[in-house]
């Protein structure tokens, strides 16, 4: 009997929304705005996080770097004999690569010098970097989508870049890297070391910075400071404190663009409390007529129960589906700019789809704690509206 | 540190909360100061009609509650990423002396919420509300500890400092370690005799409080319900946890919150806790039967529901925890 009593009163519930479609439909939008714009930021983030941590997954350990006159110098190669001396160090690998910058289409590519065995460890640690087995060497390089994209290439497509004494080199495209990884590969382009020293006037001595993997993870802080004894003049990074500053950085960033939101959902507390408050002379009538008919306290808050919840899920659900499109299948036009910014070519990149149940359930606290609050007091106010005043017309 | 759109959910929405709690309180005590119910005066209708706001209002609070633990969970599991060491919840609440009490009070305050509504809803049954002095007063009891909760909560987040570095899981709940000493003194043997012996006889006293009730019964289903709760959560650090981790030497009772163990903590607690609030619902209705004679059917009624309820919440518990033990013995 209890339970048909329920049913009853949702459905009484549902049909009196529907009947006053107008002043529902505006919170409905507006709510619906609110969950999206929250939501969008919260899973732009954590998309952006975790397609951080893929690529962090294959940095080395350790990169050890020259510093002179406090500034990033080329390191002498011989160094890695010195830190492979080390115990617990597995691997020392010399890297050769840099930044170029493009003038025609006004973008920075990252250039990695890799032959045969780095390359293979490279493209093991990184999970989606590309099927293909393209050949690198003598003028054939591998790139990313976005320089593809930009310079109207394809595979076995001949391209030049310039050289840092002003003369040309030419290159064939052997491969282009599928989007799976864009965050790591979009503005890429691999080719062999021999190349890269070319381009950059490397001299075969010397290297960018030396790449350290270490054996037990847990001594990776004492070996980077035992380098530091060894080679004076070096600075050794740790990957754990680059992964941490990527978390700091879009925790803090997110939380800022979230912080700005809030007078949004104040805003929104605002405009529930005053159309819950500004009953019509309709409502105030109807809610009237049901308590003369026998309805108690009880059963008018049990049905503004029904109306408020029916109002959260449904703009709670469609605001979270919206947010969800917009990040994963329309390139979060919306947030982007403001989370982001980092380099300039890095415009459409397509994160790959992830939920995470506890940041919907951050959403959904977030925005339906204010508005059941707001419409507290008020629906309790019409709840207790006494029968004979309205019916009366007082 | 407060730069966290979790956090800045928890706080906001427990400031919110609390002063919700106090509106409400506020006309508590002006309910059981001027509560008349002989006068047919306006004040005394005004009154009647606050009443079934501020029952609103706990309501919402203590729905509010339950959310903000789940969230609080999930963010302290969270963040344990930015702090040094951290490896789950554990670590993260290690960060700073704040952390665990946070938790602790958060707790207990859901108990205290839920006493208040079953009181509320048990004092509704009634014609002549007999509680009403009893429950108002005991809402204004509550106001402290909805104050220290969220004082705790908002010292534990801004004193979180990404530079220190934190124990985690690992050694804090390892054999010797500070806790196990004090939650699981025992060695795994004896404490899974201790967990399905105490969930036996919960059974069995629950169902003696079913058929044929009685005060000294009442009582010792509900503290025993207590007991079983923190029976239970040293059996997880002793060894439930173990079987769901597939690892006997990692008791955490926060992992398996986690994705990986595709959240099963969740309702792992969730029965747990609602076992135990029913449990202690029994006990707290208890003194009331007799002295009320206009509540004594709508108790017992209450009682034989809550009871059930209880056994129900603790019997999903330890069907979860043996299944686990089940898939590690049999594949």
């Amino acid at each position: 009997m209890s339970k048909e009593r329920h049913k009853h009163i949702l459905s009484f519930s549902i049909t009196s929304l529907l009947r006053r479609k107008g002043k529902n439909l505006s919170i409905f939008l507006i709510y619906t705005l609110m969950v999206f714009l929250l939501g969008s930021v919260v899973f732009f983030v954590s998309a952006i996080k975790r397609e951080a941590a893929t690529t962090l997954k294959g940095a080395p350990d350790i990169v050890v770097q020259q510093i002179r006159a406090g500034r990033h110098d080329l390191i002498p190669t011989e160094y890695m004999e010195k830190v492979r001396t080390i115990r617990g160090v597995t691997k020392v690998i010399p890297r050769v690569w840099g930044y170029y910058f493009d003038g025609p289409t006004q973008s920075n590519y990252t250039i990695i010098g890799m032959d045969g065995e780095s390359y293979e460890a490279f493209r093991d640690r990184i999970p989606f970097l590309s099927p293909e087995e393209a050949p690198i060497g003598n003028g054939k390089v591998l790139i990313g989508k976005g320089i593809a994209r930009s310079r109207g290439l394809k595979r076995g497509g001949h391209f030049y870049l310039l050289r840092s004494d002003g003369g040309l080199k030419t290159f064939e495209v052997s491969g282009i890297f599928s989007g799976r990884s864009s965050l790591l590969t979009h503005d890429l382009i691999v080719m062999s070391e021999k190349d890269v020293r070319e381009l950059f006037l490397i001299p075969a001595r010397y290297s960018i910075d030396l790449a350290v993997y270490v054996r037990n993870k847990e001594e990776i802080e004492t070996i980077a400071r035992k380098i530091g004894e060894v080679l004076p003049g070096t600075r050794a990074v740790i990957k754990e404190q680059i992964t941490k500053s990527y978390e700091t950085v879009f925790g803090w960033r997110s939380g800022l663009v979230f912080t700005a939101l809030l007078g949004t959902v104040l805003a929104f507390a605002i405009l529930s409390w005053d159309k819950a408050t500004g009953l019509s002379a309709d409502e105030r009538k109807e809610i009237g007529i049901l308590k003369a008919l026998g309805w108690r306290i009880e059963d008018i808050l049990e049905m503004k129960f029904w109306e408020g919840l029916t109002i959260s899920l449904t703009a709670f659900l469609a605001g979270i589906i919206l947010a969800y499109i917009h990040i994963f299948f329309f390139g979060s036009y919306l947030v982007a700019p403001a989370i982001k910014g980092w380099s300039v070519l890095y415009p459409p990149f397509n994160l790959n789809p992830y939920m995470d149940a506890g940041e919907v359930f951050m959403v959904f606290f977030i925005t339906v704690v204010p508005y059941t609050v707001a419409t507290l007091i008020p629906v309790w106010r019409s709840s207790t509206i006494d029968p004979d005043e309205v019916i009366r017309g007082i | 540190m407060f730069m966290n759109s979790s956090i800045l959910a928890l706080v906001l929405g427990g400031i919110t909360t609390l002063l919700l709690l106090i509106y409400g309180a506020y006309f508590g005590l002006k309910i059981a100061l001027q509560w008349n119910p002989e006068s047919a005066t306006e004040e005394q209708l005004e009154l009647e009609k606050r009443t079934y706001l501020v029952s609103t209002i706990v309501n919402y609070v203590l729905l509010f509650e339950i959310l903000s633990l789940i969230l609080f969970i999930y963010t302290v599991d969270d963040i344990h990423e930015i702090i040094p060491g951290a490896m789950c919840a554990t670590g993260s609440l290690n960060a700073n002396r704040f952390g665990f009490p946070t938790l602790l009070v958060k707790l207990f305050t859901f108990f205290l919420y839920g006493s208040w509504i079953v009181l509320n809803h048990i004092d509704r049954k009634a014609e002549d509300t007999p509680l009403i002095k009893t429950k108002y007063l005991f809402l204004l009891g509550i106001i402290p500890f909805a104050v220290l909760e969220n004082t705790l909560m908002i010292a534990y987040f801004a004193k979180i400092d990404p530079e220190t570095l934190v124990s985690c899981c690992g050694v804090v709940f390892n054999p010797g370690g500070k806790v196990t000493s004090v939650l699981s003194p025992l060695p795994k043997g004896e404490m899974m005799g201790i967990f399905f012996g105490g969930f036996l006889f919960l059974l069995l006293l629950g169902l003696a409080m079913y058929w044929r009730g009685g005060r000294l019964i009442a009582y010792l289903f509900s503290a025993s319900s207590m007991a079983f709760l923190v029976i239970s959560i040293s059996s997880i650090i002793s060894f439930i946890s173990g079987y769901i981790y597939q690892m006997p030497t990692h008791p955490c009772p926060f992992d398996f919150l986690q994705r990986e163990y595709h959240y099963v903590g969740y309702p792992l607690y969730i029965a747990l806790f609602g076992g135990a609030l029913f449990g202690l619902a029994v006990g707290i209705v208890e003194p009331f039967e007799t002295r009320y004679r206009s509540l004594t059917k709508a108790i017992r009624d209450f009682q034989k529901k809550a009871v059930l309820l209880s056994m129900a919440g603790f019997s999903v518990f330890t069907s979860i925890s043996v299944w686990y033990i089940m898939r590690f013995i049999l594949l």
